[in-house]
């Protein structure tokens, strides 16, 4: 059976700042990174793209390969897609208007919020919770990595995933609709994670508009310089009033204020959506209708490419909303009608099996008992030093064949200091590793 | 492959650890998504029935060819009136446990529904032996 191919993964390592302390490797919730030769490497056919691993990183070692502004500059017409996080990250005197205005004095021509694709998602999503026959629960499929970790390691809830385009996918859809008059050549997203980077990197379907992404990172210095330039008086009135509800879906809980659904489940943090996922697939979360999932804390406004501190950042974003009641909700105004067949994914999404050991079942359960011998010979506790995450992922490596027993340092001290400490170089273990296969 | 767990009577701190453990195995096997639910449904309702009625008890799960076989075991009170038990809703469960949110007269139904094939011993005041398997290769058998 061929798997499907991985998404976009725009994860880099700048290997000159990474000094293999597998900080990376532990964090990470599909076990996808390993530290080889001194440098972490990573598993894509299991990266989830949450993330965690930049955020962990102490040296700041992992990074999104952004497209650039030297690039936008170059093009001379581009569009921003500003993701709501964006407006979030410069401190609570600076509007989402100034933030929206300043993106036009670095090099982009124009500019657009997801507001108007938001609306339509939640119409869409809450007609189809409202569907007869639907799978419970339903797993809210707009954090990418929510359903890439669902792919990797839950493969049973897929179907329980919302089967409902991305807002931005909506966008590219329709840019007609949501744009006003004529849309620059180009067009970038700007992210405040990987997952939605590599969601927007994808190639488009026919006739659709592509998009580039751009880290928050790296548009953060230009912005904040012009921002506090300006003070807070810029931006006041001019341009359409951002509408309160898209912001909010910055905070996790925001999708499901917005689908208006009577309770819901919202987790966020990629170890606790985990657990939740895990209770979902015993069928052990009970009468619960819908779950809002985000990997990462507090929702993206935690994205691992943000700036500000989210429960800041959502401070901020609350008290917007809260003191400019009347106007922003100007914006939400107005029935939102959607024909749901036009915004279903149009192919159910596949399981990625990256957890299995092997195609061939019988050679899975050999692998998996010789697994549980060799984790028995390992000290258990999961000190790092071999390049794993922990024992038993050790022993799932060497079972299959990329790494040696005496890649642990208890096991080698022991094989040492039986052959009386003598030609340790042959015991050294191979250099080239295929951590595909 | 076989797997093998002990089960406690009245740890609910635990409950699901054992089908938590064969759920992830059989994830490392690649197994069909939906073998995979049926099974750890149909052992997580098992193993709950030990926690909550008997003394100790143990797990078996051994996949081969055709089926992934379970076997629980244990040792304690067993089952008076069998055709009763399976009923949807009956329970004999002591209210502590419904506060906990268990023993609602679901468990023994639900892994009928699941499994492809199931066989219940039970000898009062000495235990329980449940048996079920589950079919790798039948098409998916509709969950009630």
């Amino acid at each position: 059976m061929k798997l499907p191919a991985s998404p976009v993964l725009l994860l880099v390592l700048r290997k000159e700042r990474c000094q293999g302390c597998t900080h990376c490797a532990r964090a990470c919730p599909t076990e996808a990174i390993r530290i080889r030769d001194g440098k972490a490497e990573v598993m894509p056919h299991r990266c989830v793209q949450c993330g965690r691993c930049i955020q962990v990183c102490p040296r700041g070692a992992w990074e999104m390969r952004s497209d650039s502004l030297e690039k936008v500059k170059r093009e001379g017409e581009a569009l921003a897609v500003l993701d709501s996080t964006v407006f979030w990250q410069f401190g609570g005197q600076t509007s989402p208007q100034a933030v929206a205005e300043a993106f036009l004095e670095i090099g982009f021509s124009a500019v657009q919020d997801l507001g108007e694709a938001l609306r339509i998602y939640a119409a869409a999503v809450s007609r189809y919770l409202s569907s007869r026959g639907r799978p419970f629960p339903a797993i809210g499929s707009a954090c990418p990595a929510v359903v890439q970790l669902v792919q990797v390691k839950y493969p049973s809830l897929l179907e329980n995933l919302v089967p409902i385009l991305s807002p931005l996918k909506i966008m590219a859809s329709r840019p007609k609709d949501i744009g006003r008059g004529n849309l620059p050549k180009h067009s970038y997203y700007i992210v405040p994670c990987l997952a939605q980077a590599g969601a927007a990197s994808e190639p488009p379907a026919k006739g659709k508009r592509f998009y580039g992404a751009i880290s928050l990172t790296h548009v953060f210095n230009p912005l904040k310089a012009i921002l506090s330039r300006k003070g807070a008086a810029s931006g006041v009135s001019s341009g359409r009033e951002p509408s309160a509800s898209a912001m909010k879906w910055a905070a996790a809980g925001g999708e499901s204020e917005a689908l208006g659904t009577p309770g819901s489940l919202v987790v966020d943090g990629i170890p606790q959506v985990a657990h939740v996922l895990e209770l979902a697939e015993s069928g052990l979360l009970g009468d619960v209708p819908f779950i809002e999932a985000w990997a990462c804390t507090a929702g993206c406004l935690g994205g691992p490419l943000t700036i500000q501190d989210p429960f800041l950042a959502r401070y901020h974003l609350l008290a917007w909303v809260q003191n400019n009641k009347g106007r922003v909700r100007k914006a939400d105004r107005g029935k939102v009608s959607v024909d749901l067949d036009r915004f279903r994914l149009s192919r159910p999404v596949k399981s990625r099996g990256g957890m299995r050991l092997d195609e061939d079942l019988k050679v899975a359960m050999e692998k998996l008992r010789r697994i549980d011998e060799v984790v028995k010979k390992l000290p258990g506790i999961d000190c790092g030093s071999c390049g794993c995450p922990n024992c038993l992922a050790l022993a799932e490596d060497i079972v299959q064949g990329h790494a040696m027993e005496n890649d642990c340092l208890y096991i080698l001290k022991k094989t040492v200091s039986k052959s009386g400490g003598k030609s340790l170089s042959r015991w050294q273990t191979p250099k080239k590793r295929d951590l595909e296969s | 492959m076989n797997l093998e767990f002990e089960i406690t009577g009245q740890d609910f701190k635990k409950a699901g650890e054992a089908s938590f453990e064969v759920k992830h195995r059989l994830k490392r096997l690649g197994l069909p998504p939906d073998i995979i639910r049926r099974v750890s449904t149909a052992a997580y309702e098992a193993e709950l029935n030990v926690i909550i009625y008997a003394q100790r008890g143990i797990m078996k799960v051994c996949v081969e060819d055709q089926c992934v076989d379970v076997i629980i075991a244990d040792v304690g009170p067993g089952i008076p009136d069998i055709e009763l038990a399976m009923r949807e809703g009956y329970t004999t469960a002591p209210p502590y446990v419904k506060q906990l949110g268990y023993g609602s007269g679901m468990g023994l139904p639900n892994i009928q529904k699941n499994a492809d094939w199931m066989d219940l011993q039970s000898e009062v005041n000495r235990g329980t032996t449940l048996r079920f398997k589950v079919n790798l290769n039948e098409r998916k058998k509709r969950r009630g």
